[in-house]
């Protein structure tokens, strides 16, 4: 499917910041084990890491919104619906949306779908090779930051515990 | 999500993820492209001009159209100011022997103009000489021209009706070598230079020159004719040649723009 430059750009922003995630999800499910001596549980740490990947998003449109309005240009979505989209991941910080997990992992596979979508647009000859090569390049990144934010929101969690664990003195 | 759904899922998450990853990474991407060569694309076609017998109306034999020839000479006026030029009225493309040295009683040319072969694909086969007389020499100026100049340059009054290659007013070049210059479609000319100046026995001096060709053409006429042109250019230090005049510096410019046509 052909974006056009600047559509295609915003779709790799997306895809930077939520397609990563389905694997990390997946792959923490898959080994994170009960025995570890932690209060907070592993529900928690992937729906707030999420919820803070939404947050970085939210804080990266704004940015964009103000430089755009700094130099006296009109703000442009090419994506707009899945810009909104990816908007309502900070919802996740709610604890209503945060304790269903699989919402996070359905949010994210919206963006990581568009992987798949460029593989068999590919395989139709409607695309050439490189686009599925940047998909996957953004994909490596993505699931860079979202190991980033999970490890932060890990650490984050880790600390809340230790602190609520530290007995009152006098 | 219930467990088993998570397993299927996280298969084919990772098989489609993999799947990008061989197809976006296969390694076999077009080589980058050779630098382009900073060389010159030099083209030479294949000419041969030769003069033979100079034969009138031979479409063959090559003749020096010395009306439209020049041999022009420059330099920088006290050695430090703008250019002082010149050319020399007289002037021809034949190889004077020592015997060939006299006064000719002619307004013509008083030699052949056959000292000379072009082969533009083959430059080891070309060579040319030369020569003009010096006290032809035209600044523009006759008081000069014919006046302190023929001092300075130690030859001689001219003589109306004669035509004067005599060892005090000749000047020759001659080839050694001819090669294709690499970094241009012109030739690179080695050549040795003759003259006596104003020193008591003629000088022979080896210098270097760049030789360009200007292609054959052939001109729309009655009877149509080809062309072609031949420019040299090359300098040369006058005071090799006991040339003192402090008019002049020591490096003098010399352009010798050759015409031919097979009339």
């Amino acid at each position: 499917m052909d974006y056009g430059f600047l559509g295609n750009f915003e779709r790799f922003e997306l895809m930077a910041f939520f397609s990563g995630y389905a694997l990390i999800y997946l792959l923490l499910n898959g080994l994170w084990r009960n025995d570890f001596s932690l209060k907070f549980s592993k529900a928690r740490l992937l729906s707030y890491s999420y919820a803070l990947t939404g947050t970085l998003f939210i804080g990266y449109v704004v940015r964009k919104i103000f430089i755009n309005l700094d130099a006296g240009t009109q703000v442009h979505f090419y994506h707009p619906i899945l810009y909104l989209f990816g908007i309502l991941a900070g919802l996740f910080w709610i604890p209503v949306f945060s304790k269903r997990t699989s919402l996070a992992l359905l949010h994210s596979l919206v963006f990581f779908a568009l992987i798949p979508l460029d593989i068999i647009s590919y395989a139709r000859g409607s695309v050439e090779r490189e686009q599925v090569g940047n998909d996957m390049n953004v994909l490596s990144i993505s699931i860079i930051f979202n190991v980033s934010t999970a490890i932060l929101m890990f650490i984050f969690l880790w600390l809340s515990q230790k602190k609520r664990n530290r007995p009152e003195n006098g | 999500m219930k467990s088993g759904y998570q397993k299927y899922l996280t298969v084919l998450l990772f098989i489609v993820s993999g799947l990008g990853y061989i197809i976006g990474c296969t390694h076999d991407n077009e080589p980058v492209p050779a630098p382009a060569s900073s060389n010159p694309v030099i083209t030479r076609g294949t000419n041969i001009h030769l003069p033979g017998a100079m034969t009138a109306g031979n479409p063959n034999e090559w003749k020096l159209d010395k009306a439209h020839s020049s041999v022009l000479w420059e330099t920088n006026y006290v050695g430090a100011a703008g250019l002082l030029t010149g050319r020399f009225n007289q002037f021809g493309a034949h190889n004077v022997l020592d015997a060939e040295m006299l006064n000719y009683n002619t307004t013509g040319q008083p030699l052949k103009d056959t000292g000379w072969a072009f082969y533009e694909n083959e430059p080891a086969k070309t060579y040319f000489s030369g020569y003009v007389q010096i006290n032809t020499s035209n600044t523009g100026e006759p008081g000069r021209d014919a006046g302190c100049n023929l001092t300075n340059l130690g030859t001689t009054a001219i003589v109306a009706g004669v035509q004067n290659l005599t060892v005090t007013n000749i000047a020759r070049i001659k080839t050694t070598s001819v090669e294709f210059d690499p970094a241009s479609a012109d030739y690179i000319v080695k050549f040795n230079m003759t003259w006596k100046g104003t020193l008591t026995a003629p000088v022979t001096r080896a210098l270097t020159g760049r030789l360009k060709y200007i292609p054959k053409a052939t001109i729309a006429a009655a009877v149509p004719y080809d062309v072609f042109g031949l420019q040299f250019k090359f300098q040369f230090n006058c005071r090799d040649f006991g040339i003192t005049s402090t008019n002049i510096s020591d490096k003098v410019d010399i352009t010798c723009n050759m015409n031919f046509n097979n009339k």
